[in-house]
């Protein structure tokens, strides 16, 4: 991780340079919250870590985002490689912007050894797109991981308490 | 696979058990007797809403309890994840529910609540003594079912079944010598005609945990000791694991601490916040419905 960071950003799938720069920005963020990430466990085992990691792992961007941008609508995809004491590791983004919000954010891990696997994976979750609910009947299930049903009494309990504090 | 299903009510739940088509009725009805009996042995013990059990005895008298033979798993689990989570997961919370309205008469009229005791001014464990300093509310609603689904499935497996599925009111345990999975729907947290995606277990168990359910006032059923409030953070949580113990009890834990807390446990787990956003471990087996937006 002494290494210096090695970033690509690969082209927008759609969008025009100003895409890109998103990208960029995406990926900043994520190396440098990798690299904290990093950081944080190898203060936690400096016994074993040959080289301990520098803040210098941090990754400039090649172009400084500018403060005024509109960005077109779009999805956009971008591949981010770090360096680490075991090799090369990357991890996809993609993203969908609209009105120069991110909508919809996707991050795809892509390493292999169990360290990186469990470093994306902690930011991977940190990424958080809202869930879509499907009804059971179209999906064809038998069985559904629920909250245990309402014990026997309970809902009785509670309709009895609720009529009597309205009267 | 084709299934017959036991099916009964008990510990305030419904629990249907699915074994081979051809289990004939003669060992149906064996395996239907053992397992009740062994459910009723375990409420007996650990119900906090029976008179007669050993937790409400607790309830009542300080003193060396010697702890069944089935105890020490739970135990153990309990006080380890009552480190784990800031001391936030743990037995002690028993006054807080009841004192809450969650009591065995379900009176669910919330008294004033105070903060639990801390474990080590109550609790001297020491398996298989349980020593309390003083006379307590144990409750093991958190993770108790779960630990009871494995010691049924325990029972299934020793009966030398190649196929079950212990299914307790959505947290459920399944077994198949064969590499077929069970495909398990997870409940939406709002809407429980609806599921938000689909998981696969395979020898193993899934749990889940939210607040929509048993809800009174302000309160649902999990309740956070240090602001004795119900936790609003997470809306639920399903988890994976290999026992229904572990699965049932990281469900709970995720209400209180981010999963990262408990590492030192082997499961995948899936949440939706109180926006309805998800996360998950990349590692957890299930398609998940999220929405994308148009562009």
């Amino acid at each position: 991780m002494e290494n210096e960071e090695k970033r690509e950003e690969q082209s927008a799938q759609s969008g025009g340079g100003a895409g890109k720069a998103v990208g960029v920005i995406i990926v900043v963020v994520i190396i440098a919250i990798a690299a904290f990430a990093y950081e944080q466990h190898a203060k936690q085992k400096t016994e074993t870590a040959m080289t301990p990691p520098t803040k210098k792992a941090m990754v400039q961007p090649t172009s400084a985002p500018t403060a005024q941008l509109t960005l077109k609508d779009g999805t956009y995809t971008a591949e981010g490689d770090y360096m680490t004491h075991v090799g090369q590791k990357s991890i996809k983004v993609t993203i969908t912007l609209k009105k120069d919000i991110i909508t919809n954010a996707d991050v795809v891990g892509e390493a292999d050894d169990a360290m990186s696997v469990h470093f994306q994976d902690s930011f991977i979750s940190g990424y958080k797109p809202e869930v879509l609910g499907k009804d059971i009947t179209q999906v064809h299930l038998t069985k559904v991981a629920e909250s245990s049903l309402t014990p026997n009494g309970f809902n009785d309990a509670l309709t009895k308490i609720e009529k009597q504090a309205q009267s | 696979m084709q299934t017959t299903s036991l099916q009964f009510e008990a510990i305030g739940t419904h629990w249907q058990i699915d074994i081979p088509y051809d289990t004939n009725s003669q060992k149906r009805e064996f395996l239907l007797e053992k397992v009740i009996a062994l459910i009723e042995d375990f409420d007996k013990t650990y119900s906090r809403f029976r008179p007669d059990s050993l937790i409400t005895k607790m309830a009542t008298k300080r003193g060396k309890y010697l702890l069944p033979k089935n105890a020490e798993k739970m135990f153990t689990i309990y006080k380890d994840l009552y480190e784990l989570t800031n001391y936030s997961f743990t037995p002690l919370i028993g006054q807080v529910l009841v004192d809450a309205g969650y009591d065995a008469a379900y009176s669910l009229l919330p008294k004033k609540l105070y903060h639990p005791p801390k474990w080590e001014d109550v609790i001297d464990y020491s398996y298989p003594y349980l020593m309390l300093k003083k006379p307590a509310i144990l409750d093991f609603g958190a993770a108790g079912k779960g630990y009871l689904i494995d010691l049924v499935s325990e029972v299934l497996q020793k009966e030398g079944l190649d196929y079950f599925c212990v299914d307790a009111g959505g947290d459920m345990y399944f077994y198949n010598k064969k590499n077929d999975k069970l495909r398990v729907g997870l409940e939406h947290p709002d809407n429980k005609s609806q599921v938000i995606g689909v998981a696969e277990i395979h020898n193993q168990a899934i749990c889940a945990s939210a607040g929509n359910r048993r809800r009174w006032r302000e309160f649902h059923h999990i309740m956070d000791p240090h602001t004795l409030t119900s936790t609003h953070k997470v809306k639920a949580t399903w988890v994976i694991a290999e026992t229904a113990l572990l699965a049932d009890a990281i469900a709970t834990c995720l209400f209180f601490v981010p999963a990262k807390k408990l590492q030192t446990y082997k499961f995948s787990y899936a949440l939706v916040d109180k926006n309805n956003r998800l996360e998950a471990s990349k590692d957890f087996p299930a398609e998940i419905f999220v929405k994308k937006e148009s562009s």
